[in-house]
């Protein structure tokens, strides 16, 4: 199979065990496709519903994905990591899907994992002057705060974020996939921090230590 | 007193939090990097207050995906490899082409049977046209008893003329 798919791709294949499994979805093996699918549909969806706003339709854009995975598998050259060109398909259907939400005379409006929906501006959905020690807020109640938080960034450091945070992507790979250069990433990245901490930064300290060590 | 800080500079400050956290600088620039942090309590701060943000984001869940995602995708490409839709045109293509069959089977049919009734007529036409005479003493003939008694009749002897001429 390696020599069929040339050179270059064979050492790409050789050293990502997705590129494989894809190119045996290529070759329309038996059961391939659907361990893809199984592969990276968490992973699919985790990145796409900060993108846009509700699991279902996260969902929905998933298997768009996928289904273009599918239908353009006699056309795969790998040239990257398959994570990166299944993420690129996922970055455009995400950003024409907003695009189009844009374009129809829709509320924007922000779906919490409690269903509430609010059309509310980033600077109205965190309490402003609220004392901290007042305020404790449990896990899900964070939670909710940190998705507000960034549904406030654009989508292009939304998208950034979730790549790099969720993925753990470095900027070559987040550049690739939203199709700038890593220096603009590097800019996006840290624009959307200073964003983040603008509208989080109530909560930092307030709920004990975060998950991760902060030593460096 | 301190001049203000330009907004560049504080971009560019910023960028370089991020690219530490990322681990996107070269060990050189990592080391300048944390000796300025180690020189500076305000932009230690900063810095931990940007780290802790990104450390936030962990307390949002991750969704998981629902039970019948993959068997819906798995439905959706079987149908995008052999679509329904061509299917059924194609059974109403064999439904048409066993009608036309059938048809054509009995529009066969008929133009064999026209073409036996016609070749049967013309034997009728031509065997009359042959047999015309025989025909035209059908009912004469058909009192003779055999053809022993027809040659008789042509004898001379009995039926032949008159010597005297009557």
């Amino acid at each position: 199979m390696l020599t069929a798919i040339g050179q270059s791709s064979a050492q790409y294949a050789l050293r990502d065990p997705d590129i494989r499994l894809m190119l045996r979805v290529r070759a329309d093996e038996a059961g391939a496709f659907e361990q893809l699918v199984l592969l990276f549909q968490q992973r699919l969806v985790v990145i796409l519903k900060p993108m846009v706003g509700s699991r279902e339709e996260a969902e929905d854009l998933a298997q768009e994905t996928f289904l273009r995975v599918y239908k353009s598998r006699k056309n795969y050259h790998p040239k990257a990591k398959f994570s990166t060109w299944l993420f690129t398909i996922a970055n455009n259907l995400a950003l024409n899907s907003i695009r189009s939400k844009k374009r129809r005379p829709q509320v924007s409006f922000l779906s919490t994992e409690s269903g509430q929906q609010q059309q509310l501006g980033l600077d109205q959905r965190l309490p402003e002057k609220q004392s901290q020690p007042e305020i404790h807020l449990h896990n899900l109640e964070l939670a909710d705060v940190i998705a507000k938080a960034l549904d406030g960034l654009n989508e292009r450091q939304r998208m950034a974020v979730v790549l790099n945070k969720y993925e753990d992507m470095n900027y070559a790979d987040i550049a690739v996939v939203m199709g700038l250069t890593p220096k603009a990433v590097k800019s996006l990245l840290s624009r959307a921090r200073v964003n983040l901490r603008e509208v989080l930064k109530k909560y930092i300290y307030m709920d004990g230590p975060s998950p991760e060590n902060y030593e460096t | 007193m301190a001049e203000p800080e330009h907004p560049d500079d504080s971009l560019e400050k910023e960028e370089l939090y991020s690219s530490y956290l990322d681990g996107e600088m070269t060990e050189e620039e990592a080391r300048e990097f944390e000796a300025k942090l180690a020189s500076s309590p305000e932009e230690r701060a900063n810095f931990q207050a940007m780290k802790k943000t990104w450390a936030m984001l962990d307390y949002l869940p991750k969704p998981d995906v629902t039970v019948s995602f993959t068997e819906k995708t798995m439905e959706r490409m079987k149908a995008l490899s052999s679509p329904t839709i061509a299917i059924k045109d194609y059974s109403a293509v064999v439904r048409g082409m066993v009608f036309a069959a059938v048809l054509l089977i009995l529009f066969a049919g008929g133009v064999r049977v026209g073409t036996l009734s016609f070749k049967e007529t013309i034997n009728v036409d031509e065997e009359l046209i042959k047999n015309l005479r025989l025909y035209e003493y059908k009912n004469i003939y058909e009192q003779i008893e055999n053809i022993e008694f027809l040659k008789k009749l042509d004898a001379p002897d009995l039926f032949g003329q008159d010597p005297s001429g009557l």
